[in-house]
């Protein structure tokens, strides 16, 4: 025991007998946090360090002084990141790491911070009285599949005065909003008032607002887009919202095998309302309805029914639906290519409605798993409606080439199925590449561009792809689906904004268009679009 | 993008419009609703709720007029409730006698219309400022909350919240919608508030500050109210707030059956949450735990209860039986940095019980609110005393069919014994050893005696009566509550009630005892709770004994409530 402690102790003190003419090396980081700006210091930000690799220290935040520096000392051998953080500013951070090392042990950073935004304004209703406890949202502008969409970037709330004060905004370009994006319904505010314990809400009453876009439209379109420069303050975004009117909508069921009255209904929906039915006289109401689509789908008993509206600034009646049984789709996936034999059960078959929200996002799809003989069965969809098919689950390197519902093309087009049909499917390992070299108006290889491939139908987003060139302004499109497409070379747009229809249409005539056969491997050279501020 | 189902099948139909003229009912209701103190209808939408007394779901909502008019058609016979609420405007309820107090309901005869109902709404306060450091800056994002002191339906003293809000970049926060009063105002970072999600919060520097209470003191005795008016703002409610320094509480875990540190524990930081008189241990942050050793971080000062605990292996899981655990727990008082807390896990004992009838006989199960089995509802063994308590306790075990059940996970200490939801039914004796452990505390040393007897008994009196105001008028909506004269730290002998439009009340299902019935003009929820109130009103009270099975009647005059 007492051998193996001496032991240990020599082989620690084994570097410092080695070299004991050398002073211990000692690592520090120390910088200075600047107003990106004014280059003025900014004391009292909090400086946090972190140490690239598995189970790093943990590292205390320090303050900056009052001429903005600070220090990390007793550090050893790494790479390390900065972050500052300040209230008032946008959290800062060196964009490099800091690589501390035997033979350059100190570093001296600077990070400059970007002073945030600050708006502030009041809510009104028509007949500018302030309008209390409803949201104002700051939507940041951003693309996905579905085209354009606004996130928001910050939420609060008006006070009883109306006033709405939205601060530490990252600076940039935002459109605001008020109001409610999805109204609620008149039932929640009976449970609201039988709530006994919102004791710190009591003396207010929930009111339903329109969603409005500053100055004060429904139209994202017609909205003001508000600048937010660093460090500024604007105090004067008023506008004016509206209470919601709330709708009712009515209409009769009627079962089709019998003709009467189904005893019982399901409803799935999307849109406000609360949905009721009585089963005596059939009549189905969804009350409270506020404007905008409504859509449902009733099920009773391997009945089915769907019904849509816009509702608009009055009451629906008199709606009558016919319950009428499912077809029953029976299917199979043919292979082409070669695949392991269980690997079809991962497949599932999933078929899409075209009736879609203005967000763009599908509702009410069926979805059905495949069994390891590649057959399967549907039988919840409607016969009215017409559906696309897609699969998900799908081998690496394989693409729906074909799917025909009761003999049409249901991979392209929304396909009905009025009676009991057949849905086959073939999946495909013959697909495309395309490849090539992004360069500049002379003829120089452009690095770090979105290159997009993008179908000629272009409602299948499915099929949109994007990629950044290489360091050589290389890109390769691998596992491509056969057809026909257009590349572009977008440098600075913002990313994903090709899925805007009117962005892209600004730039279709610059597309190159390609064939893709299968199997094919295409080489196409490109030439940067520049985009710049296009909206 | 919402996809909402609804299944209305057959078994729903009553919840379904009933339409039809056939069946359409003539009652109605109309009123109009003015500001307090005038003849003007109130400003802005005020949304009226008619609840029928009968039935929980048929609520229906209306909004006003522009000249503050509401109106409710086709009601049938019977008793309804209004509530009224808008913004800037006090919620109330039709025929209270007290800001946030419950209110009388209306009685419709068939096909009557009552017109011209009044209904008088208060306007609401706010109160604002700002809260800073002692370096004058403004602090963003700190909690504030307007608290008063109340009591529970358990006759707990709390803080109970009544409006929050939290600081602006500029320090300044506005609470508004606020029921005039007073109210102590306190801001800083409480444990049991949860911060709110905020965006702001994501890229801010988070701080926390020492709770102070308006106008600058942690201590809620040197605290001064806040006075909000009716439809005022109480301006400059400004409070200086010092970083709060936090704590970490180290220790190690030792299970005393097999000699060494568990493996996996779970271990709790539990505080009391004085705002609601229960014991939380969710917000606290979840320890390091490693080889028997364990790291609380981030800890503000207070009184705390380190708890621990593990299940006994090997058990099964079933529905019907407890779970035994090993369990062990520490006291901490945090003031600063601790070291060395040594948590020492124990092999938990069990105590046998019996539920029997006034005579004897097994008492059937459904007393305990179950029909055939299961584990007896409300029936709780609370260990005594004003700190936390741990989080596993006493569990009480399915009762059999001849009233015996078992409580498991018991260690030595005092328990206060009481079954929640007896409603029709009162516990007539409970002994432990032979011993009252009713109206004293159970104490169990740590090896099996008893066993724990309980004798429960519908034989319950009532009384009527009718409450007069001085001038010997019938009242409504007077606070009607019988007090026990003796054991009054049992909330549950308690009994409160509001007379109807007509100043009559019913106390039904009073355990037999002594007491005392009071009838107060208006009180605030659960005020006769406050010893002080009962000492200053004792002596309007009227001595009332309540026998077996008996029913009584009485007249009162209500007296207001003492200052």
């Amino acid at each position: 025991m007492r051998r193996r402690t001496i032991l240990a102790v020599m082989l620690l003190s084994l570097p410092t007998s080695v070299y004991p003419q050398q002073q211990p090396v000692q690592f520090s980081i120390q910088g200075t946090i600047l107003v990106e700006t004014t280059n003025q210091p900014v004391a009292g930000a909090q400086v946090s360090l972190s140490k690239d690799g598995p189970s790093p220290p943990q590292f205390a935040p320090v303050l900056s002084d009052e001429r903005g520096r600070f220090v990390f000392k007793d550090l050893d051998e790494g790479t390390y990141r900065l972050g500052a953080l300040k209230n008032g500013y946008v959290r800062g951070y060196p964009e490099d790491a800091t690589i501390l090392r035997a033979d350059r042990p100190t570093a001296d950073r600077t990070i400059r911070l970007t002073a945030a935004a600050t708006l502030s304004g009041h809510v009104l209703d028509a007949s500018g009285k302030p309008v209390a406890d409803v949201p104002v949202e700051l939507l940041r502008r951003t693309y996905t599949q579905n085209g354009r969409s606004f996130q928001a970037a910050a939420r609060v709330m008006t006070n009883d005065l109306g006033e709405y004060r939205l601060y530490w905004i990252t600076p940039g370009t935002y459109y605001l909003a008020a109001g409610s994006r999805e109204a609620r319904t008149s039932r929640s505010y009976e449970a609201w008032a039988l709530d006994e314990d919102l004791l710190d809400r009591r003396n207010s009453v929930p009111m339903e607002y329109g969603y409005r876009y500053f100055p004060g439209v429904t139209d994202i379109d017609k909205a003001t887009m508000l600048d937010l420069q660093p460090g500024s303050l604007r105090s004067d975004v008023d506008f004016t919202v509206a209470a919601v009117q709330l709708y009712r909508v009515r209409g009769h069921l009627i079962d089709s095998r019998t003709n009467q009255p189904p005893k019982g209904v399901n409803f799935s929906w999307y849109g406000g309302g609360n949905p009721s039915y009585d089963p005596k006289t059939g009549t189905f109401e969804f009350t409270n309805c506020p404007p905008g689509d409504l859509g449902f789908d009733l099920e009773y008993d391997s009945l089915r029914a769907f019904w849509s509206v816009v509702i608009g600034n009055a009451d629906v009646e008199g709606i009558a639906l016919r319950l009428e049984p499912t077809p029953v789709v029976t299917g199979r996936i043919q292979v082409e290519g070669t695949l392991p034999a269980d690997r079809l059960q991962r497949i599932r078959v999933q078929a899409g409605r075209a009736q879609t929200r203005r967000n763009g996002v599908t509702y009410g799809a069926s979805s059905v798993e495949v069994a390891a003989d590649g057959t399967f069965t549907m039988d919840d969809l409607l016969s009215t409606e017409g559906y696309r098919i897609t699969l998900s689950g799908m081998p690496s390197g394989f693409y729906l080439k074909e799917a025909r519902l009761g003999g049409s093309d249901a991979v392209r087009n929304y396909v009905r199925a009025p009676r009991s049909t057949d849905l086959q499917i073939v999946i495909s390992s013959r697909t495309a590449r395309v490849r090539g070299v992004v360069t500049d108006d002379v003829q120089k290889s452009k690095s770090g561009i979105e290159v997009a491939l993008i179908p000629d139908a272009r409602d299948r987003k499915e099929l949109f792809r994007s990629l950044v060139t290489d360091k050589d302004g290389r890109f390769t499109f691998a596992g491509i689906v056969p057809g026909d497409y257009k590349l572009f070379a977008f440098d600075e747009l913002e990313r994903g904004a090709y899925f805007d229809p009117e962005v892209l249409a600004q730039f279709d005539d610059r597309g190159k268009p390609v064939h893709l056969a299968e199997s094919a491997d295409e080489s196409i050279d490109l030439q940067a679009i520049l985009a710049g501020s296009a909206r | 993008m919402t996809w909402r189902i609804l299944v209305v099948a057959l078994l729903l139909q009553a919840a379904a419009p009933q339409r039809g003229p056939e069946q359409r009912a003539q009652g109605s209701i109309e009123g109009m609703i003015v500001r307090m103190g005038t003849n003007e209808p109130v400003e802005g939408v005020v949304r009226v709720f008619l609840f029928p007394e009968a039935g929980g779901d048929k609520t229906s909502s209306s909004t006003t007029t522009k000249d503050g008019r509401f109106v409710f058609g086709n009601l049938g016979a019977g008793k309804y409730r209004l509530a009224f609420a808008g913004n800037g405007y006090v919620r109330q309820e039709y025929g209270q006698r007290v800001l946030n107090g419950k209110g009388t309901p209306i009685e419709l005869a068939a096909d009557q219309a009552i017109r011209n109902l009044v209904v008088r709404m208060t306007p609401t306060g706010a109160v604002t400022g700002r809260i800073q450091d002692s370096d004058n800056n403004p602090l963003p994002h700190v909690p504030v909350q307007l608290l008063r002191a109340s009591y529970d339906d358990k006759g707990i003293r709390i803080l109970k919240s009544f409006g929050s809000g939290y600081t602006n970049d500029r320090g300044e926060y506005r609470i508004y919608f606020v029921t005039p009063g007073q109210y102590y105002v306190r801001a800083g970072t409480i444990p049991a508030v949860q911060n709110e999600e905020s965006w702001a919060i994501s890229h801010a520097v988070r701080e926390p500050f020492t709770p102070m209470f308006y106008p600058g003191s942690a201590d809620v005795r040197n605290a001064k109210l806040v006075e909000v008016e009716p439809g005022a703002d109480r301006q400059g409610t400004d409070l200086t707030l010092q970083r709060q320094q936090l704590f970490r509480i180290r220790g190690r875990v030792v299970d005393t059956v097999t000699g060494r540190a568990p493996e996996k524990v779970w271990l709790q930081l539990v505080y009391r949450n004085e705002a609601t008189g229960s014991d939380n241990w969710g917000a606290t942050p979840d320890p390091a735990y490693q080889q028997g050793n364990f790291e609380f971080r981030n800890v503000s000062a207070g009184t705390y209860m380190v708890s621990a605990f593990l299940e006994e292996p090997g058990q099964l899981k079933r529905d019907d039986r407890v779970l035994i655990y090993r369990t062990g727990a520490v006291p901490v008082d945090v003031h600063s940095d601790i070291d060395g807390i040594v948590v020492t896990l124990n092999a938990t004992s069990s105590i046998a019980g019996r539920v029997v009838g006034p005579e004897g006989r097994p008492a059937p199960p459904d007393i305990w609110n179950v029909s055939t089995g299961g584990p007896p509802q409300g029936a709780q063994l609370r260990p005594v005393g004003a700190g936390p308590a741990p989080v596993m306790g006493p569990q009480f075990s399915w009762i059999e069919n001849d009233g015996a059940f078992r409580v498991f996970n018991l260690t030595p200490g005092e328990y206060a014994f009481d079954i929640d939801y007896l409603w029709d039914q009162y516990i007539k004796e409970a002994r432990f050893g032979g011993v009252d452990v009713l109206n004293r505390p159970l104490r169990f040393t740590g090896s099996e005696t008893g066993p724990l007897e309980i004798v429960v008994s519908s034989n319950m009196g009532s009384i009527d009566g009718k409450i007069l105001n001085r001038q010997l008028e019938t009242m409504s909506a007077a606070q009607v509550v019988l007090v026990p004269d003796r054991n009054r730290q049992r909330a549950k002998l308690f009994k409160a009630v509001i007379t109807d439009a007509k100043g009559n009340f019913s106390i039904p299902h009073i355990a037999p005892g002594d007491y005392k019935l009071f009838a107060w003009e208006s009180l605030e929820p659960n005020g006769y709770f406050d010893p002080e109130l009962l000492r200053r009103s004792e002596s309007t009270g009227l001595p009332v004994h309540v026998d077996e099975l008996s029913k009584q009647t009485v007249s009162l005059t209500a007296m207001p409530a003492p200052q």
